[in-house]
């Protein structure tokens, strides 16, 4: 990817994510019916994208792995710590452990 | 501004600042190799962390510039559920003080901000410098990350894009508030495990699953309860 191509990219990235931080403080959004939908955008959306990353092996297979073991222990801390750094740090020490100490791939 | 509302600020900021920083850094060591120092200019110019992440994923994946665009937009959608809380608060603040309040909300600055501001009018002077000691460090961490990447060893570097799993676990688990939501999100897991599985490109399946299960719990939710 060449770098004029990176820079409109970011610079798109920059305004799709201004405006609707921007609209709303001027212009309040009245419409509940807007709101009803958008309320589930973070469950939906993390776990759109953490379950394939959990599940599926490189080439899209179904698989039980490393990742898997360590993203439900994940889960399990955030649940109980609800505290991010926390989690993170945590669930990556996990993942090395699983692949370092217990030696699962 | 003055000393007492400058230190209010730095005292509420603090914990997020050190959690910024920790992810940035992790966020500029990732992008070493990739989109190298744009990670910064996307810090300084986006600043929305899981955004940030899965462009970057995305960039690692060659997929396509608009829709990495795209998906950006749909993550960031949510801040206008923010803007919109503390928009009666700013009625009488002028538009310049509001376009530059409005660039520093983020999940956790919100969090913060609307629970200092809950019972107050709205203190523009006190939450923008909330959001800019927060924007510094995630900055700062970024440009950190990117430098000093290099001297992390292999071992570890191999684990460490788990770090992003490990993120959005927290923001998934955090943002769950009752059964209803687990049904959702449950719902999007799925459907975006089965869209990958059946080799749609990468970011559609993430993207598509979202807006279905998005549809289907506001559609649904009314005769759930």
């Amino acid at each position: 990817m060449d770098e004029i191509n990176v820079v409109s990219i970011v610079v798109g990235m920059a305004a799709v994510t201004y405006i609707p931080r921007l609209v709303p403080m001027l212009k309040p959004i009245e419409s509940e019916k807007w709101l009803k939908y958008l309320k589930f955008v973070p469950v939906s959306l993390f776990s759109a994208l953490i379950f394939p990353e959990l599940f599926l092996n490189q080439n899209n297979q179904l698989t039980t792995d490393a990742e898997l073991i360590a993203g439900f222990t994940t889960m399990l801390i955030a649940w109980k710590s609800r505290n991010i750094l926390v989690t993170m740090f945590v669930g990556v020490f996990t993942l090395y452990l699983i692949r370092h100490v217990v030696i699962l791939r | 501004m003055n000393l007492i509302i400058l230190r209010k600020s730095f005292t509420d900021a603090f914990p997020i600042m050190v959690g910024y920083f920790s992810i940035s850094i992790a966020f500029g060591m990732l992008a070493k190799g990739f989109i190298e120092s744009y990670a910064v200019l996307m810090s300084l110019i986006v600043f929305a962390g899981a955004s940030q992440f899965i462009a970057l994923q995305l960039f690692m994946k060659n997929s396509s510039g608009i829709l990495i665009v795209i998906t950006t937009f749909v993550v960031n959608l949510r801040h206008t559920l923010m803007s919109s809380y503390f928009s009666p608060l700013y009625s009488r603040t002028n538009v310049l003080k509001k376009a530059i309040l409005s660039f520093g909300i983020t999940d956790e600055t919100f969090a913060i901000a609307s629970r200092r501001l809950k019972s107050e009018k709205g203190e523009p002077a006190y939450h923008i410098s909330l959001n800019f000691l927060c924007y510094v460090s995630w900055v700062a961490g970024t440009i950190a990350g990117l430098l000093f990447g290099s001297i992390i060893p292999p071992d570890l570097a191999e684990v460490l894009p788990f770090t992003l799993t490990a993120l959005f676990i927290s923001i998934l688990v955090l943002s769950i508030s009752n059964r209803f939501d687990i049904y959702v999100g449950v719902l999007a897991g799925i459907l975006s495990l089965s869209f990958s599985a059946f080799q749609l490109p990468t970011g559609w399946n993430v993207l598509i699953a979202t807006v279905i299960a998005c549809i289907t719990g506001g559609v649904t939710e009314k005769w759930m309860k």
